[in-house]
């Protein structure tokens, strides 16, 4: 009977448990599908984009459509490739990304996807957009010229945490992280160095304040490995995978 | 007490001091629970328009009175753009920014309005249209709307805010919206005979009326198009006991306004047409959500509310809250408007799972448009024969097309679904015409050798509203002026829209002034508009590049 | 018979040099690349006028009018332009200062400053004019090629040369696509 439970993938035949959404179930059967807003331990958001895939003749994202049997998808095709590169470089051109200044070149997942997909340069004019960083934490730092407004850190913070502290503001282009304090700034709410939220951010946007930039070129997450393989890791998760 | 009555909700120059106990017995009169967190937003455009902003005290104060975090009841301000923290002016002119706003003059009127009123006591600057296209230029002083603003009355208007006269002075032609309808046919002149339809729906099982709605043929006046009877159907299937309807009165696709002659000629139609609804699938309560454009319909819709309440005809078991947007075009997306009546931020949902399954509060809900409700109850008083036999095949039924720019008579005209849009053209008076766009500008751009399309949902566009564009006018500019719309509408959520509709303006820029990159930038608004309308969230962004793919069809055979 | 010469120009706009530097660290390589190609304008050759070149490489973003001037002139004589490093691509380093406005920038280097003395922000006519924002060059002129890197890899630099004697796109390979 479970047999029914399984679509293909790219032509692999995938299994899935009813409930599962694409992404999942491609995540158990070991096959990376690229992706930046999705973390397995939280709920799925589908903002970024960067898992869509192509499901009979339509284009979803892969971490919010639901599996289904018999369905089939395709991930790896130039199409595809092609519209996340896209979409990564409107990220990239959105924010402010001087990566050779950044504490997270290196392992941070934004540059390691735009490494495995080939590119070279943003494509579209950079928006310059003006952010406020917040130093206000003893131990933390933000700096939003690199979020990409993925809310991870958000669902970590309410599903993990318990703690509620980051979220989402304002609209359009203008959409930004904030914080839950009357201030507003992070310095004045319960957040902790050791909050799951502190450490989830996939991009350089939630830093610690010391031990910075202290792992030689060459050594770092992506530098030799591409995200395809590895997977999307955070610093202190290498050996794992996510 | 719950009265609901708002007499202070009229035009209003200067607002009362906020204290809290006024604030507090504002509120509930309004809403029994109005500290609940999913009233806060509603407490928020309440307080906005009872006391002129919502100023940091009061947010905090709400704050504590909800439980809801400061953070989040500034997320709110920071999305909804009707709502303002800073003290208000003694006037607040926002100028409707439609293209066929500015093709009448608006940007000049705007420059010496800006010029003349500098030391006044006022604060000018520009929204998305107000629905108001057919009476350009309109704009909202202090919320309300007011109507054919031109060099005629520029000097008169400066005057009455130079010599601070209060708007209930201002003459009260100032702000007449004017409703007629040019051409009329089946729902703008059956006798409606009010609670007729519902006596034969009481009749019915709620699978007869949903039949009813299914033989008639009744498709979604919304936009989509989608069958009516099947979205009844799927929500009446769910086992989940409660259940709601809501009525998305939001209408802010730019140049449509169709709805705004419902809400104010046939609102007792739509309320008959929700209770309809009700009973077919079952539901326990009924929401409008109305935009913030149109508070100056607010009390009328709340007292036709009471009138169908006090009169028993609501039935025992369900009743309608009229809620209201605060400027945010996408909250007339279903599932934004759901959120928005959750008290958060209009972000669009993920589906599935689709409202019909998981809406409102999680429960099964029917989402429809204003003229979908005012067609249920047509049907139910008149038959489905007689709404099936207008029409054509697929598209069944008649509707109101909301016409404005180059035309002698911009207004409102029901047509036959499938009459072409030439017929309309020749009815309206255009003149001149170079192109029309359909739909809005998430539509479709109709040329000359397209004058023939029917309108009806089978063809791009499908009708509804129409913005007439003479020869004198530049299909760059308009291009430019819809993208920007999307721009500034764009609910932040997913990169496509939110990075892509300013991406696309800055290459539309390019293509525009640097002759160098236009063939690159051409081929790169290609591309984005194509990934727009794939990997997009929701229909916003998925049609947000439209205009631009209507520019560079036509491209270089109208512009030289 | 022996192949005409690559002509290759170069030139530093809103850059540090350190592109330029490292295409010079590509160690023996060069030996045999100097078979191959020539140097036009360059501020490795000190060759101040630009003739018509096949390849443009141009470090550095648009900071001023000059840095524009320039560009368009590389663009209309090098029929491959190549943007090379963080700095012609993004605006790099120097682009950090788009966060604040170009009045505030002069203040802070010229007048309140730390040891700022004499302070004042320079106005000699002969100075060219700062842009208001720092610019990536695609934002003015097509860009043929990139070259990511803050400095690019000279193993970078060989494959874009070796790329266009050959008639080809230039395939970098994953250890010399990287942004810092
Ligand atoms: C960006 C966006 C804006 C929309 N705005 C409106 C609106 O203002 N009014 C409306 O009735 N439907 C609007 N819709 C369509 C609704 O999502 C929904 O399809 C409709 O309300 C369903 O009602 P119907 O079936 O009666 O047409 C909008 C859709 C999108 C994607
Ligand atoms: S967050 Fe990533 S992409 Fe952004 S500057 Fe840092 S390393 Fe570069
Ligand atoms: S701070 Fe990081 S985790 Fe949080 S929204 Fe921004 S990019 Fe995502
Ligand atoms: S498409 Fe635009 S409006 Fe829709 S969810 Fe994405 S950002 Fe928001
Ligand atoms: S990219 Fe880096 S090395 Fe090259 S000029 Fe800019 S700062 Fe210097």
């Amino acid at each position: 009977m479970s047999n029914d439970l399984q679509f293909s993938l790219d032509g692999v035949s995938v299994c899935f448990e009813k409930g599962e959404t694409i992404m999942q179930a491609a995540q158990r059967a070991g096959i990376y599908l690229p992706h930046l807003c999705f973390h397995p331990d939280f709920s799925a958001h589908g903002s970024c984009r960067v898992c869509i895939v192509h499901l009979q003749g339509k284009t979803v994202a892969a971490c919010t459509q639901p599996a289904e049997s018999n369905q089939v998808v395709q991930s790896n095709t130039p199409e595809l490739q092609k519209a996340r590169l896209r979409l990564i470089q409107l990220l990239f051109a959105e924010g402010n990304h001087y990566c050779p200044t950044c504490e997270t070149s290196g392992n941070c997942q934004l540059q390691a996807l735009a490494y495995d997909l080939g590119m070279t340069h943003y494509h579209y004019d950079p928006f310059m957009p003006e952010r406020q960083t917040d130093g206000s934490h003893p131990d933390l730092f933000i700096d939003r010229d690199r979020c990409i407004q993925c809310d991870l850190c958000g669902r970590a913070s309410a599903e993990y945490d318990g703690k509620a502290i980051y979220t989402l503001s304002g609209r359009g282009q203008n959409t930004q992280l904030v914080f839950r304090s009357p201030s507003g700034l992070l310095g004045d709410t319960n957040a902790g160095a050791d909050d799951r939220a502190a450490h989830i951010c996939p991009v350089g946007c939630i830093l610690p304040k010391t031990g910075n930039y202290q792992e030689p070129i060459g050594t770092r997450l992506y530098d030799h490995h591409p995200i395809h393989d590895i997977g999307n890791l955070r610093k202190e998760e290498r050996g794992g995978s996510s | 007490m719950l009265k609901r009555d708002t007499e202070w909700l009229v035009p209003n120059s200067t607002f009362p001091d906020w204290n809290t106990e006024r604030a507090e017995q504002m509120l509930l009169q309004q809403h029994p629970h109005p500290f609940s967190p999913e009233r806060i937003l509603q407490s928020l455009v309440l307080l906005q328009l009872r006391f002129g902003a919502v100023t940091n005290p009061m947010q905090e104060w709400l704050s504590q009175k909800s439980g809801v975090a400061l953070t989040d009841i500034r997320a709110l301000m920071s999305f909804y753009f009707f709502l303002e923290q800073d003290k208000p002016p003694r006037y607040h002119l926002r100028l409707a920014d439609n293209i066929v706003e500015r093709h009448a003059g608006l940007t000049s009127l705007q420059e010496s309005l800006t010029h003349r009123l500098c030391s006044a006591d006022c604060r000018i600057d520009t929204t998305s249209c107000i629905g108001l296209s057919d009476h350009p230029v309109s704009l909202l002083v202090n919320g309300f709307p007011v109507t054919h603003l031109g060099p005629h009355n520029l000097d008169e208007l400066c005057a009455l805010i130079i010599n601070r006269v209060p708007l209930q002075k201002w003459p009260r032609s100032w702000f007449a919206v004017d409703n007629r309808v040019h051409h009329k046919g089946p729902l703008t002149s059956y006798p409606y005979q009010r609670g007729k339809a519902l006596t034969q729906a009481r009749g019915m099982t709620g699978d007869q009326i949903i039949d009813r709605i299914g033989e008639a043929g009744l498709r979604g006046l919304g936009g989509a198009g989608f069958p009516t009877a099947f979205k009844w159907h799927w929500c009446k299937q769910q086992a989940e006991p409660v259940k709601y309807i809501t009525c998305n009165a939001d209408e802010g696709e730019p140049g449509t306004f169709k709805d705004r002659f419902y809400l104010t000629e046939q609102a007792d139609q739509m309320i008959e047409g929700m209770v309809i609804a009700a009973l077919a699938v079952g539901a326990q309560a009924g929401f409008i959500y109305l935009r913030g454009e149109y508070v100056y319909l607010y009390t009328h819709l709340e007292r036709c509310l009471r009138r169908w309440r006090d009169s028993g005809d609501l039935g025992q078991d369900f009743d309608i809250e009229l809620h209201l947007g605060a400027g945010a075009y996408i909250c007339g997306e279903e599932s934004a408007m759901l959120e928005s009546l959750e008290g958060k931020r209009g972000i669009p949902r993920n589906k599935p799972p689709f409202p019909g399954t998981v809406g409102l509060f999680g429960k099964p809900t029917v989402v429809n448009n204003v003229e979908t409700f005012v067609c249920a109850t047509y049907i139910l008083q008149q038959g489905s024969a007689a709404f099936k036999n207008t029409g054509n095949e697929k598209s069944r039924g008649s509707r109101l097309h909301s016409v404005s720019g180059d035309c002698r008579q911009p207004g409102l005209y029901e047509l036959a679904q499938g009459s072409s849009l030439r017929t309309l053209l020749e009815l309206s008076g255009a003149h001149n015409t170079l192109c029309a766009q359909i739909g809005g500008p998430s539509g479709a751009l109709f040329f000359e050798d397209q004058f023939d399309t029917p309108l009806d949902f089978e063809n791009p566009g499908r009708g509804g509203s129409v913005m007439v564009f003479n020869k004198d006018r530049s299909i760059v500019n308009i291009t430019r002026h819809f993208t920007r719309f999307f721009r500034h509408e764009s609910c932040g959520f997913c990169t496509p829209c939110r990075a892509g509709t300013v991406a696309l303006d800055q290459l539309l820029d390019q293509y525009e002034h640097n002759p160098a990159l236009q063939a690159k930038s051409r081929e790169d608004m290609q591309e984005l508009v194509q990934l727009m309308q794939h990997s997009s969230h929701c229909g916003l962004g998925k049609t947000a590049g439209l205009p631009v793919l209507n520019l560079l069809q036509r491209e270089p055979a109208h512009e030289q | 018979m022996k192949q005409a010469k690559l002509k290759v120009a170069t030139c530093s706009l809103a850059g540090c040099f350190g592109c330029h530097m490292s295409f010079l660290d590509m160690d023996e390589a060069i030996i045999p690349l100097i078979e191959k190609i020539e140097f036009d304008r360059s501020p490795l050759t000190d060759i101040k006028s630009l003739s018509d070149c096949d390849i443009g490489l141009i470090e550095g973003g648009l900071c001023n009018e000059e840095n524009q001037e320039i560009l368009h002139q590389f663009r209309r004589h090098c029929t491959i332009l190549v943007a090379v490093g963080a700095c012609a691509i993004n605006g790099g380093v120097p682009a950090m200062r788009n966060h604040f406005s170009l009045q505030e920038c002069l203040e802070e280097s010229y007048i309140r400053g730390l040891g700022v003395v004499d302070p004042q922000i320079p106005n000699d006519p002969e100075l060219p004019r700062l842009l208001d924002k720092v610019l990536p060059i695609q934002s003015a002129v097509m860009v043929d090629y990139f070259l990511p890197g803050c400095p690019p890899p000279a193993a970078a630099f060989l494959e874009i040369i070796n790329a266009v004697l050959e008639g080809r796109p230039p395939q970098l390979d994953y250890p010399n696509r990287r942004f810092d």
